[in-house]
């Protein structure tokens, strides 16, 4: 793979994430300062996003952070669970991927 | 000084020039009116509540107005304004003191974001509160009524309000009100008389207001933290259920019935959340039987029910399917 | 308490000199607290109030002046989410989105955005790129808000924009217009000069418009096209751009020949006139003396001087004058009277009246 032209996501605009939950519940809020949106999302959703804070990631790092991150080995979370994961939170407005 | 120390033409008098003062909760409201069952409807519904004389500000200006043009001697209607804003389509006139109470509501809901606001029922007991959140036309004033009965402190029948740096709740203490059918319900169960007279009224079937107890209007400056929060819902001929619901799954819905959650931003989302971090636990709640419906938060006010633990299961079945 | 007789007017005070806040006695913020509110100012009396230190405010007025700060700051950032969302959208389909008013005043950060309310959401882009703006908005989830089909033709045909649009989901609305006066009225300012002289944002594609510009733009939305209801917040807009363009060295000078360039000559001195009014000293003396050239004759002028004074005090119902509401009556006539000829405006006020009284009707 071309690294230097992996494309890459982050987060829209400059705008911050709240996040909430409650111990033992599967959910996730999320709230979105710049749209006011609260949206209830999965753990592992809440984690991509969480990642993203840090500033834009190929998926390919992202991936690896993410598995670093909720100790999942490579097979129980293969890559390509990812793509479905980033796709729903861009139609949540929530994520973009990175032009330049 | 209170209400109940004025005389009827002294409060008539006041209301038509200058307009009375009343402190219900946090709010002083002015209130203004030429008709005289305005001033009738504040010596019967809010007796013990403080009234200030010459109070040079108020938070709301409510003025209750006979109907305009020939709507004010042919089939007499009423209005209510607050400033600018005229939030309701005039009612026929019998029924001022009814839009008395939904001016003040209405205004308290559209001034006071200083406080996170969300449509429920709030009661207290034993120092801490049950917040029934429903929309409208789902019980929730007649469990609201019921409860007060049996010596719950109302806060509220309609407006949970929620004190933004620490989110307590916040009493407002004032009557609460009934239509249709669950006037009769509640009057069977009254027993020191705090249920006022029905006004006909065939869109809603009648209007009645139940006065609050001396007791609640004194404890009107006391807030408390939740306890739990329930989201009932009246079913004709369903058994009382109940299941519990993630405090996750309970945000969005306070947060769907809320008045300014949106409003309030981040500060919203925060005052919320840690509403739901405070709060013991979350059910839905189904019945048709009052009485048992009673019963069951008052059990509630002892200990959250677990699915089959205090309760046995062929009484309170765990509601089977998602409602 | 006794009757508060509409004289006493301290919204006018505060707003000229801010600093009067913290003198002001119970019974006057009673009043002014529900003045602002009517006026749509109490958002901007709470920013100023944050400026001076609240401790300075009463206890009682405190929780007022906050949760007009909070709607302020919802408006502020529902205006940026707006910007954003119509930027991803139309970025594709037009070189220029101009933006007018308060999106303008929230894109550029102008200090006219403190306290600010928002309603609505206006645009300008070019004409020929028009239809290709409605397919995308339409597209992107964007709807036509729900008009009588007379309303529709009037926007379309006669107005200056069209219809207005509103969101599906977010029910916020967008008025897109591709000039900034109805091209049936009387002054015929050109979009293209407007748009050559539009500044760009950091975000392309969008501007906004020149800083005379954008004063000659309110000018015109106020006195020519206006709706006399937020007067008071208009001027307090102007204000806010002389205050903070008056310092650049091109603004005054340029400002009557520009006014000239566009035949906005007459709102201008409106709008200098009634600054002056309001906010004395705020415009250079040679300026005023200037724009003299553009006044209005007698007895025009004279009248529409006590028209709008008398029309700008925000009237709570329990003070309202006789006075105050004909002032608003003739001059919401006049506004019509100057978006359309007289052949279009009899029968356009018949139809609106007729439509009232039916609505009013159905609603029995």
């Amino acid at each position: 793979m071309d690294w230097a032209s992996a494309p890459r996501w982050r987060l829209l605009t400059a705008s911050s994430l709240k996040f909430h939950a409650w111990p033992g519940e599967e959910f996730v809020l999320v709230f979105h300062s710049a749209s006011g949106d609260t949206h209830l999302v999965d753990a592992l959703s809440a984690e991509v996003l969480r990642r993203l804070q840090d500033g834009p990631l190929t998926e390919e790092t992202l991936w690896r952070r993410l598995l670093e991150q909720t100790g999942f080995s490579a097979e129980e979370f293969p890559l390509d669970r990812l793509q479905p994961i980033l796709t729903q939170l861009e139609q949540l407005s929530l994520v973009e991927r990175a032009t330049a | 000084m209170i209400v109940s120390q004025c005389s009827l033409n002294a409060l008539r008098h006041q209301l038509r020039w200058g307009g009375v003062c009343i402190r219900t909760g946090p709010f002083l409201c002015r209130i203004q009116s030429p008709l005289p069952e305005i001033a009738r409807a504040l010596a019967d519904s809010y007796a013990h509540f403080p009234v200030i004389p010459e109070a040079p500000f108020a938070d709301i200006h409510l003025r209750v107005l006979p109907g305009r043009g020939l709507r004010r001697w042919i089939r007499p209607q009423v209005f209510c304004q607050c400033d600018t804003e005229v939030p309701f389509n005039p009612h026929p006139r019998r029924l001022a003191p009814a839009m008395l109470e939904w001016g003040l509501n209405w205004a308290v809901a559209n001034l006071a974001h200083w406080y996170l606001m969300i449509h429920a029922a709030v009661l207290e007991r034993g120092g801490r509160c049950l917040v029934l959140s429903a929309l409208a036309e789902s019980g929730k004033s007649t469990l609201c009524a019921a409860l007060a009965l049996r010596g719950w402190r109302v806060f509220s029948d309609e407006i949970a309000l929620i004190r933004l740096p620490d989110s307590q709740l916040v009493p407002l203490a004032r009557p609460i009100c009934l239509k249709g059918a669950s006037i009769e319900l509640i009057r069977q169960r009254d027993c020191e008389g705090l249920v006022g007279p029905t006004w006909p009224d065939p869109v809603r079937g009648g209007i009645a207001l139940v006065r609050p107890r001396r007791e609640t209007v004194a404890g009107m400056e006391t807030p408390a933290p939740v306890g739990w929060v329930v989201f009932p819902k009246f079913e004709p001929g369903c058994p009382t259920q109940f299941s519990p619901l993630p405090k996750a799954l309970a945000f969005l819905r306070l947060a769907d019935n809320s008045f300014n959650y949106s409003l309030l931003g981040t500060t919203g989302f925060q005052t919320l959340a840690a509403l739901l971090d405070q709060a013991q636990g979350c059910y839905k709640f189904r019945y048709s039987k009052l009485d048992e419906a009673v019963l069951w938060f008052e059990r509630l006010m002892d200990r959250p029910p677990e699915c089959s633990a205090s309760v046995s299961s062929s009484e309170w079945p765990e509601m089977s399917e998602p409602s | 308490m006794s009757y508060v007789p509409s004289a006493n007017r301290p919204l006018l005070q505060v707003l000229r000199e801010p600093e009067q806040m913290t003198h002001l006695a119970l019974a006057d913020w009673d009043l002014l607290v529900r003045q602002a509110r009517c006026a749509r100012l109490l958002g901007r009396l709470g920013y100023q109030a944050e400026q001076l230190g609240v401790e300075r405010i009463p206890e009682s007025v405190r929780p007022h002046l906050e949760a007009a700060s909070r709607t302020a700051e919802k408006h502020r950032t529902m205006m940026h989410w707006e910007i954003h969302q119509v930027r991803q959208v139309l970025g594709p389909v037009t070189q220029k989105i101009v933006l007018l008013k308060g999106a303008a005043y929230v894109a550029a950060g102008l200090p006219t955005a403190q306290g600010r309310l928002f309603s609505d959401m206006d645009i300008l882009v070019p004409k020929a790129d028009l239809a290709q703006v409605e397919q995308a908005l339409l597209a992107a989830g964007w709807q036509p808000m729900k008009l009588h089909p007379y309303d529709q033709r009037y926007y379309r045909a006669w107005m200056h924009e069209l219809p207005p649009l509103e969101h599906r989901t977010r029910q916020t609305t967008l008025d897109v217009h591709h000039t900034i006066l109805p091209e049936t009225g009387r002054l015929h300012p050109d979009p293209q000069k407007l748009l050559a002289d539009a500044r760009p944002l950091p975000e392309p594609p969008l501007y906004v418009l020149s800083p005379t510009d954008m004063l000659l733009h309110s000018a015109a939305h106020l006195f020519q096209d206006g709706e006399i209801g937020g007067a008071l917040r208009d001027l307090v807009d102007m204000a806010d751009l002389v205050r903070c363009f008056g310092a650049e060295p091109e603004f005054w000078p340029n400002l009557l020949h520009r006014a000239r360039q566009l035949e906005l000559g007459r709102p201008l001195w409106y709008a200098l006139a009634h600054l002056e009014w309001c906010f004395p000293g705020l415009t250079p003396k040679e300026v005023l003396q200037q724009a003299q050239s553009e006044r209005p004759p007698w007895p025009i002028r004279p009248l529409m001087h006590l028209l709008i004074r008398w029309a700008i005090q925000p009237e709570l119902p329990e003070h309202s004058t006789w006075l105050g509401q004909t002032a608003r009556w003739l001059l919401y006539v006049r506004s019509h009277w100057l978006r359309m000829p007289p052949r279009l405006l009899l029968p356009h006020l018949v139809h609106k009246a007729l439509r009232r009284w039916h609505h009013e009707e159905e609603e029995k």
